[in-house]
């Protein structure tokens, strides 16, 4: 089984991980809303 | 003479100077978040309280001389972007509003910040969905809007928005390490950097992704021999970057400076990239054109009036020039 231990210690390495992943990750999110809206209203 | 390039060439040194000055005064306020000391927020405002509303004057030029010189232009645009443009202004208004009322209030000086702040950053990401739905096109048929309310709204103009957040920031960071000076200075200067690496990867991103929206975009500045042309813009943008990064931590004028040459820089491959459109994929200016005449008798109301907009925007800024002190202006 998979270790749960992370393995990048580095906390600086870590939070500018988790940046990119959350910036990402919320313009995907958002684009596909942005779509799914689009595409309810008729306009996709 | 033809006044049709003359009134495209002006409106877009309207838009560009609007870009940049009120860039750096909004973003002062998207940088507020990061920002706790209560002190240190009305210092930055002050750095900007004698200019900011000033800096918007550019923004009725461009919007005023685009419905009187491309009138065709206007009504497509403002019916395609309807909702953008009223969620701009009315976050502007919060934001203005709070200009004042943040350093008369005592019991509300949270709210006012939170205003001041969440207008700024709504303002900005509006113009950055606009400037995505732009690139990526409007809906026109025989001169009139056939899209869509939310046709600005996508994943690309959602990243736009971002990107223009990120570098207002930026903007708004070395208009405040230049104004500013010790401890808070130093606060910003480490702001900055990772700012640096953001807009850097921004920038890289919309520009691909511009060229993949729509293939002439590509072929424009991929085909031989444009490609020798063109790639100075990149590169030369590529060196600003790393100077930028460099700069940050130690210079004073020059982080401003470098930022507002790789604002220029973008809005010139910007032009590039769309000229001679002015509503994409196809109302080009000459068609989106007032008659003759019309562009004549204006051209002669900004030959006046634009050098004295020049004039007193120039003395506005020598006379705040240097470091903002603690007293404010306010």
């Amino acid at each position: 089984m998979a270790s749960l231990k992370p393995h990048i210690k580095s906390p600086k390495t870590r939070r500018w991980l988790w940046f990119v992943g959350l910036y990402v990750g919320g313009v995907v999110v958002l684009g596909a809303a942005s779509l799914l809206l689009r595409a309810l209203m008729g306009q996709a | 003479m033809d006044y049709q390039l003359i009134w495209v060439l002006l409106i877009a040194v309207a838009v560009f100077s609007y870009v940049t000055l009120d860039g750096f005064d909004l973003g002062i306020g998207i940088l507020f978040p990061f920002i706790k000391d209560p002190k240190n927020r009305g210092r930055m405002m002050n750095t900007v309280a004698p200019v900011w509303d000033g800096n918007e004057t550019w923004l009725i030029l461009g919007g005023g001389g685009l419905y009187a010189a491309f009138p065709l232009a206007y009504s497509l645009l403002m019916t395609a972007f309807y909702i953008p443009v009223f969620t701009m202004l009315l976050a502007l208004v919060f934001r203005g509003v709070a200009f004042e009322f943040r350093f008369k209030s005592k019991n509300h000086q949270k709210h006012w910040d939170f205003a001041f702040s969440a207008g700024s950053i709504i303002a900005a990401a509006m113009q950055g969905a606009m400037l995505g739905g732009f690139i990526e096109g409007i809906a026109v048929e025989n001169g009139r809007f056939v899209g869509g309310a939310f046709d600005w709204l996508s994943p690309f103009s959602i990243f736009c928005a971002t990107a223009v957040v990120v570098g207002y920031a930026l903007l708004g960071t070395g208009w405040l390490i230049m104004k500013m000076e010790g401890d808070f200075q130093g606060n910003l200067r480490k702001l900055a950097k990772p700012a640096v690496i953001w807009m850097a990867a921004n920038l890289g991103v919309v520009s691909l992704m511009t060229t993949y929206v729509n293939p002439v975009y590509a072929q424009r500045w991929f085909e031989t021999p444009n490609i020798f042309y063109l790639a100075p813009i990149p590169l030369v943008t590529v060196g600003l970057l790393y100077w930028l990064w460099h700069a940050v931590k130690k210079r004073e004028k020059t982080v401003f400076g470098i930022t507002l040459g790789i604002f220029f820089l973008s809005y010139l491959g910007f032009g590039i990239t769309l000229f001679p459109n002015i509503v994409p994929p196809v109302i080009t200016f000459r068609d989106a054109a007032a008659p003759e005449n019309s562009l004549a008798f204006m051209l002669v109301g900004a030959a006046i009036l634009l050098p004295i907009i020049l004039g007193y925007t120039a003395y506005a800024y020598w006379v705040f020039r240097g470091k903002t002190g603690d007293e404010g202006y306010h």
